[in-house]
């Protein structure tokens, strides 16, 4: 236990945000999140999508290209795409800062920076599957992005299967840890491979010339920072539980040691009280050595040997005067000599 | 440590894995049986489709899917007599620079999987090849067969040190190394095939795809030679 003296609660470390702000932040990054849904399907634009084989007539109007509906997902589906690679990152770093001073705090952020990377990928990967069944026609193409992507996902859950078969904590937190650096090795391939390899058909959307409108970039705005807000509520509420769990456990280890520690000295008292009290017994007997036992000393012990009770009557064979206490008979039993004694 | 020790290490380190591999062909025997029994399973995947399917065209990937697998094997048996004898713990108990130990578990590794590579993939063209008609570019796969085995090595090696001692270990070697070597995989499938198909002008691509699995690897072994002292410090 690598902290085993301080107090419980120095697992969490410095904390900069005092708890009660999470609520607020929940609320606003909920808030954003919502105005960025509501605006997306009032007030930004539909996107002119592929060319039309012939123009038709919607509405009274000829258009020869397809406006986009699906569009929509853009709003919600890539800031969640941004949060999950922007959480992993933080998982890295986590893991690197173990790595550098081996603080188990450190062990149980990146843990939870991954387990936040997870729900967030487990998102994407849904919201995404939508808007390639409706926009591509098919659930899943083995395209660039959705492949390096998915890997990402596996990479995520592959840490955890790895959390979960080593039982050695520190161990544990040490090749987690290396694990979660060359995991995060695929994110920045997984954001770039779009602007990477020319034939993907994944579009590329967060670039500094995208040329969005502000009527759409506003909203998406919006919604990355509610996002980014949710994901840090998430993490912090997370890591409380866990570095809560970890306090849990180390006050156990702790709870144990004492209890151990406890029980050993207790024992200890006992014998050197029950030596104490054998030898005055024994200093008693020899004292009194003729009125009216066999005359055995103190040393002349044979533990088979008849023994004809003086006025204490206390023996090996467990007839117990109602003097000796439990804990003096089962010292008589292991302690031969201190029951010859009473000889 | 001068640069000599390290080198006389190195030399020891990886003379002691090749000694041991020599006397018992644990992992080669395995290894070549378990290519075999792929390309077993492959003849049976394969055998209701007649000519009606261009072996040529899934070669690349075929022969991929065959070196994952028995890599996998083969890595998860490179440390077991390791820790069998306590080996392990004398390597780590000498005074031994560990990226010194990386590097020569790691070279004993490739040096294995090449041999067992140039056993399989001339079964694999007797097999599955010997009636097609192969392009003139068919010898260029020896580069993204080079590179790929080079990088399979290098995570192999870190990976399977980390697997060693858990629970389960055979299957989460698979779980870890696989999401991890996939680019390389990727781009190794993506050279081979076009080397297999031959097609005019796509070999700008062969290179570009060999470029990628070269970064890979280069990244990659960068990594595991930085991390590996974290792993076996016990």
């Amino acid at each position: 236990m690598t902290r085993g003296e301080k107090p419980a609660g120095a697992v969490r470390g410095p904390v900069g945000l005092p708890d009660r702000l999470l609520p607020i932040l929940l609320a606003a990054g909920a808030l954003l999140t919502a105005v960025d849904i509501v605006w997306a399907f009032t007030l930004a634009p539909l996107v002119q999508g592929a060319q039309l084989a012939e123009p038709v007539v919607i509405g009274g109007v000829q258009v020869t290209t397809k406006l986009l509906l699906s569009q929509k997902i853009f709003y919600l589906h890539v800031p969640v795409a941004i949060a999950s690679f922007v959480a992993m990152g933080f998982a890295a770093f986590f893991a690197v800062r173990f790595l550098m001073t081996r603080e188990r705090a450190y062990d149980v952020r990146s843990k939870t920076a991954m387990e936040v990377t997870l729900v967030l990928i487990a998102a994407t990967m849904i919201s995404g599957d939508l808007w390639t069944c409706f926009e591509w026609g098919v659930w899943w193409v083995w395209e660039p992005r959705l492949t390096t992507y998915f890997i990402l996902m596996l990479l995520v859950i592959a840490y955890f299967i790895l959390r979960n078969a080593i039982d050695d904590p520190e161990r544990r937190a040490r090749f987690c840890a290396v694990f979660g650096i060359v995991a995060f090795i695929d994110a920045p391939i997984s954001f770039l491979i779009t602007r990477l390899v020319p034939s993907s058909i994944h579009p590329v959307v967060f670039r500094t010339d995208s040329g969005l409108p502000p009527m759409m970039l506003i909203p998406f705005l919006l919604g990355l920072f509610g996002m980014l807000m949710i994901a840090f509520v998430l993490y912090r509420v997370a890591w409380r539980v866990n570095a809560d769990a970890l306090a849990v456990e180390e006050l156990k280890e702790r709870l144990e040691e004492q209890d151990a520690r406890a029980n050993r000295a207790a024992a200890e008292e006992a014998l050197a009280r029950l030596q104490a009290r054998g030898a005055a017994v024994a200093s008693g007997a020899a004292a009194g050595d003729g009125a009216g036992g066999d005359g055995a000393g103190a040393s002349g012990v044979s533990a088979g040997a008849p023994v004809v009770s003086g006025a204490t009557g206390s023996s090996e064979f467990g007839a117990v005067s109602p003097g000796a206490g439990e804990s003096d008979r089962a010292y008589a039993s292991e302690r031969g000599d201190a029951a010859a004694g009473e000889e | 440590m001068g640069r000599p020790v390290a080198w006389a290490q190195y030399r020891a380190l990886l003379a002691k894995d090749l000694r041991q591999e020599l006397r018992t062909r644990e992992m080669l025997t395995s290894m070549a049986v378990y290519a075999l029994l792929v390309l077993t399973v492959y003849g049976a995947a394969l055998s209701q489709v007649g000519d009606r399917v261009q072996t040529v065209s899934l070669a690349g990937g075929m022969l991929w899917a065959l070196i994952v697998f028995t890599s996998l094997l083969g890595l998860n048996r490179s440390f077991s007599h390791e820790t069998e004898s306590g080996c392990l713990e004398g390597i780590l108990l000498a005074p031994v620079d560990r990226a010194v130990v990386f590097a020569a578990k790691a070279t004993s590794n490739l040096i294995f999987l090449l041999a067992v590579e140039a056993l399989s993939v001339p079964l694999f063209f007797l097999f599955f090849l010997s009636g097609a008609e192969l392009a003139a570019t068919t010898p260029l796969i020896a580069v993204p067969l080079a590179v790929g085995t080079v990088g399979v090595a290098g995570v192999g090696t870190l990976l399977s040190t980390m697997t060693i001692d858990t629970r389960g270990r055979d299957v989460l070697l698979a779980i870890l190394f696989i999401p991890v070597a996939f680019p390389l995989l990727y781009a190794c499938v993506s050279a081979t095939t076009t080397a297999f198909l031959g097609v005019e002008g796509t070999l700008g691509g062969f290179w570009t795809s060999c470029a990628v699995a070269g970064a890979y690897d280069v990244i990659m072994i960068a990594a595991a030679w930085g991390l590996y002292e974290f792993i076996l410090d016990a």
